[in-house]
């Protein structure tokens, strides 16, 4: 069976788990996400790690993952630093928030329908990943295009004419009079899913960014990036804290991730702007099918 | 309850990881870039 790490009696080939981070890296640099969005779902239903360990070791390569992704755009002068420090209080403290959820839901026993019972914590946990994911999969089938460029113009968004509190301009997407609440309460449930889900929240703040706000892409890609970071430690060690972080799980999966991202951004040369975004869409789909299965036969005692 | 190194464990090994990978990759595209100045690598935009 080749080396394996023992998560939580559960045995994981770390061969496996390398070809798990080289795919999901893959994909990353693909589409120039994180791919937390799809690390933390599959490590559940393919190799049957415990969710709370998943979502924390999770974190815990992000950081590695956002940390990269920092030093390359920190020269770039990408994104709008005037949202990211509206969103940092809002974000730790959703983060704190997600990962205390996390642990009352692992401790609060099973939800019985009939005959049938699975975990209160994968049922909230999966359902969220599941609506989560098939709304972001549904904007990228109706918009097209991940990574491209094919916003680079202004256009203001519905969330943009919001009016809550005190406002705010945004100079690099050039959006003025920006509610000021509202930037802060999009860090909190961005830090709130962080710490529930394991995911950077790149995968749900770039629709917000893009259709909700109007910020051209290039703008979107670089704003987030600095609390993204900051979101992935602290959640990191709340979760660690917690006993819910494998660092040998994590570290594994993050060396695979970092290389085949590199290899992920290459082959976007050969795939043209929509066809990008479709691939984008299916993909997520995909992941959206596993967590269903892996909820329904969990509650079926299909395993 | 994980002690506070451990925590700490889990914050630094990921970040070394992460500034050794980026020095590397750096590295390997500057010297592909030298070696084709004609297509640079794209950049891998993580939005995570």
């Amino acid at each position: 069976m080749g080396p394996s790490l023992l998560v939580d009696g559960v045995v994981v080939p770390i061969l496996g788990l390398a070809a798990l981070g080289i795919v999901v890296g893959y994909v990353a640099g693909m589409f120039g996400i994180g791919g937390g969005f799809l690390l933390t779902p599959l490590l559940v239903v393919v190799f049957h790690v415990p969710l709370p360990i998943a979502v924390g070791s999770g974190l815990c390569q992000m950081i590695g993952t956002s940390l990269v992704s920092f030093l390359r755009h920190r020269t770039a002068r990408q994104g709008e630093a005037r949202f990211d420090v509206l969103m940092l209080p809002g974000c730790l403290l959703g983060v704190t928030a997600g990962a205390h959820t996390l642990t009352f839901l692992a401790g609060a026993g099973s939800l019985h329908l009939g005959s049938y019972s699975i975990p209160w914590v994968t049922a909230v946990v999966e359902t969220c990943y599941a609506v989560m994911l098939l709304f972001v999969a549904w904007n990228y089938w109706r918009h097209g295009g991940a990574k491209v460029d094919v916003l680079q113009y202004l256009r203001p968004g519905p969330l943009s004419r919001v009016r809550l509190g005190p406002a705010i301009d945004l100079p690099r997407p050039g959006l003025q009079g920006v509610s000021a609440m509202l930037i802060a309460q999009i860090g909190l449930a961005m830090g709130f899913l962080s710490g529930l889900l394991g995911i950077g929240g790149g995968v749900a703040l770039n629709p917000v960014l893009i259709y909700g706000f109007g910020f051209p892409m290039r703008q979107a890609v670089g704003t987030g990036i600095v609390v993204l970071f900051v979101t992935a430690v602290v959640g990191t060690v709340e979760h660690a804290l917690r006993g819910h972080v494998h660092l040998g799980l994590a570290t594994v999966i993050l060396v695979g991730a970092t290389v085949s991202a590199q290899f992920g951004a290459l082959a976007t040369r050969r795939i043209s702007g929509r066809a990008l975004g479709r691939i984008h869409a299916v993909v997520i789909f995909a992941a959206v099918a596993a967590v269903l299965w892996d909820l329904v036969s969990r509650l079926f005692g299909i395993y | 309850m994980q002690s506070w190194l451990y925590a700490l464990e889990c914050v630094a090994i990921p970040c070394a990881i992460g500034i050794t990978m980026y020095v590397l990759f750096d590295l390997w595209s500057r010297r592909r870039a030298a070696a084709h100045p004609d297509h640079p690598l794209p950049p891998v935009d993580y939005m995570i």
